[in-house]
């Protein structure tokens, strides 16, 4: 409820609310693209392949003689589902262990912090790979994989929030008018913290896409004929030099969602940042 | 009917060690104010807080009894329904995303109209009666405004004793003037016992029963009122007392002058 009053107190500008409309296409695309799609986006057709747009095929076909448009629409749901998957996990994890750190202090923080230096010192795609290779491939494997090399960058940036935060005074004032140190929590730390870790997030939602298009692309994610954005870059590749459509249409894809959340990432970040500052200093 | 709360021989150290307040003892009785004094950084906030049990990260309480009419109680029992406390930097007390009215309803746990209500009469007792102010975001309000939503919060929970943390710093003379009515005034309708932290003789001279002296995490002083601004027993409230009559004489008549002026 909080973060919904300070979004009602600030009036988004402009930019921001073009990229929210945009958001709010690709997340309709991600629930609803297969249904949408006006052909099975694995039905193969020999005699129509590598075609140029027409009216049947707006976008044309892929080397398959599949049609790209409902590849692309359907694939939304595995490129994006993949990554909404991995920033609900991300963030739960990172929130979440990071607070505990924040909040507890002394040797629990010591040694969570410890162990999420590990994480952090390998480069996230390397351990992505590892985690691939400890797992498997499939989309779920990859979605893990993901998490895993990335929840200690959100779980420390938590931690570092929350122990700025819980020396505000604000907090020290609702503990001594009585509220419990759960509710304090509640109320006074995690909508502080879970609207900075947002903000971090959409401007780390591209990353991820290109982490999962990454590794579909290296043919670790989803296995062919399923679509997916990455695996449709992965397909064009032998076309590349008679059709580069095929590669710019799942490129142009990702590109759009990564410029969308960069943009609201940036949105929030100016609407948030004042309100958050206003009435305190700087953890 | 609570009567008497007493803080004996409460000490508070650094997480190293470090003593910073060492044998405080206060007490607090209903209907009466006691006037806690002290220069900047003798650990006046620290002793509230730490009978509070509400120290900041990385200070410890060392040992201390608060009790309640005799009977000893834990920190987490006292803050909100017992002890009501008004923090000393006002503007700085309040989440800055939340409004006043959500402030009221946390520490209330009525149904939502009752706490508005409750609220609303808080808010016109101590004069903030224009009905836009439940509504409005600690930054859309002044200093003086904080400082009194922030009483109005404290008095909600109608608890039986207030501290409240240099409640006049940063407020105009006519500001503090109208608080320190709005302080008496409470004392006498609500029988609330009070702890006042000040720096301000002023403050301590008008409205305090008794005073107890500060220096360096210990009470080196208290003696009723009248008393200790006759015969200071203590070379530090000697001190004091000698720093403010220099600056009254300075820069403006006697406080207990300009407070009346103020008031009429
Ligand atoms: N978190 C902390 N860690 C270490 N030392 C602290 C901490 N908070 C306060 N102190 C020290 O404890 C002493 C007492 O602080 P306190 O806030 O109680 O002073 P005060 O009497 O309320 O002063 P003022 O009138 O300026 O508010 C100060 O010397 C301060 O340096
Ligand atoms: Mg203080």
């Amino acid at each position: 409820m909080t973060l919904l009053q300070a979004g009602m107190a600030l009036r988004p500008p402009p930019g921001l609310r073009l990229a929210s409309v945009s958001a709010l296409l690709l997340a309709g695309l991600m629930l609803f693209g297969p249904w949408l799609a006006p052909y099975d986006p694995t039905e193969v057709a020999l005699d129509l392949k590598l075609m140029g747009p027409s009216l049947a095929h707006p976008l044309g076909t892929d080397h398959l003689g599949r049609d790209v448009l409902s590849r692309l629409m359907a694939g939304a749901q595995v490129s994006l589902g993949a990554v909404a998957a991995i920033l609900a996990l991300v963030l739960t994890l990172g929130v979440g262990i990071g607070s505990l750190a924040g909040m507890a202090g002394g040797r629990t923080d010591a040694a969570i912090m410890r162990v999420c230096d590990a994480f952090l010192t390998i480069p996230t795609f390397i351990l992505a790979l590892f985690f691939v290779g400890v797992l498997g491939t499939g989309p779920a494997n990859v979605v893990t994989a993901v998490v895993l090399s990335h929840w200690a960058w959100y779980a420390r940036m938590a931690r570092a929030l929350v122990a700025g935060l819980k020396r505000q005074d604000y907090v020290l004032a609702a503990r001594v008018a009585g509220t419990g140190r759960l509710m304090t929590v509640v109320r006074h730390i995690l909508p502080a913290v879970l609207a900075q870790m947002a903000i971090l997030a959409s401007l780390d939602i591209g990353h991820m896409m290109l982490h999962v298009s990454g590794l579909s692309f290296l043919g670790l994610g989803v296995t062919p004929p399923d679509p997916e954005w990455g695996v449709m870059i992965n397909d064009a590749r032998a076309v590349l030099w008679t059709q580069p459509v095929l590669v710019l249409w799942p490129g142009l894809m990702i590109m759009l969602t990564v410029m969308t959340f960069n943009r609201l990432g940036d949105g929030l970040r100016d609407a948030l940042d004042p309100a958050l500052q206003a009435g305190g200093k700087a953890p | 009917m609570t009567r008497l709360l007493s803080i004996e021989d409460l000490a508070v150290a650094t997480g190293s060690g470090r003593p910073l307040v060492r044998g405080v003892s206060l007490t607090l009785r209903a209907g009466r104010i006691l006037a806690l004094l002290g220069e900047s950084g003798c650990g006046k906030s620290l002793s509230l807080l730490g009978a509070l049990d509400a120290l900041p990260p990385g200070l410890r309480r060392m040992g201390g009894v608060v009790a309640l009419d005799g009977r000893p109680c834990a920190g987490r029992e006292l803050r909100g329904g017992i002890v009501a406390t008004v923090l000393q930097n006002p503007r700085e007390a309040f989440n800055p995303l939340l409004t006043l009215r959500a402030h009221a309803r946390e520490t209330l746990e009525v149904r939502k109209a009752e706490a508005d209500a409750r609220l609303a009469s808080a808010l016109a007792e101590v004069g903030l009666d224009d009905p836009a102010v439940p509504g409005l975001l600690p930054g859309e309000m002044s200093g003086g405004m904080l400082q009194r939503a922030m009483i109005a919060l404290a008095l909600i929970r109608e608890a039986p004793f207030l501290i409240a943390d240099e409640p006049t710093t940063d407020l105009d003379p006519v500001a503090r003037a109208r608080l320190m009515d709005l302080l008496a005034g409470l004392r006498a309708r609500r029988g609330l016992g009070m702890l006042l932290v000040t720096h301000d003789l002023g403050v301590a001279a008008r409205l305090a029963d008794e005073v107890a002296v500060m220096q360096g995490g210990r009470i080196v002083e208290t003696a009723p009122t009248a008393r200790l601004f006759a015969a200071p027993a203590h070379r530090h409230t000697r001190d004091l007392l000698a720093a403010h009559a220099m600056l009254c004489a300075d820069d403006r008549p006697p406080a207990k002058t300009a407070t009346v002026g103020a008031v009429a």
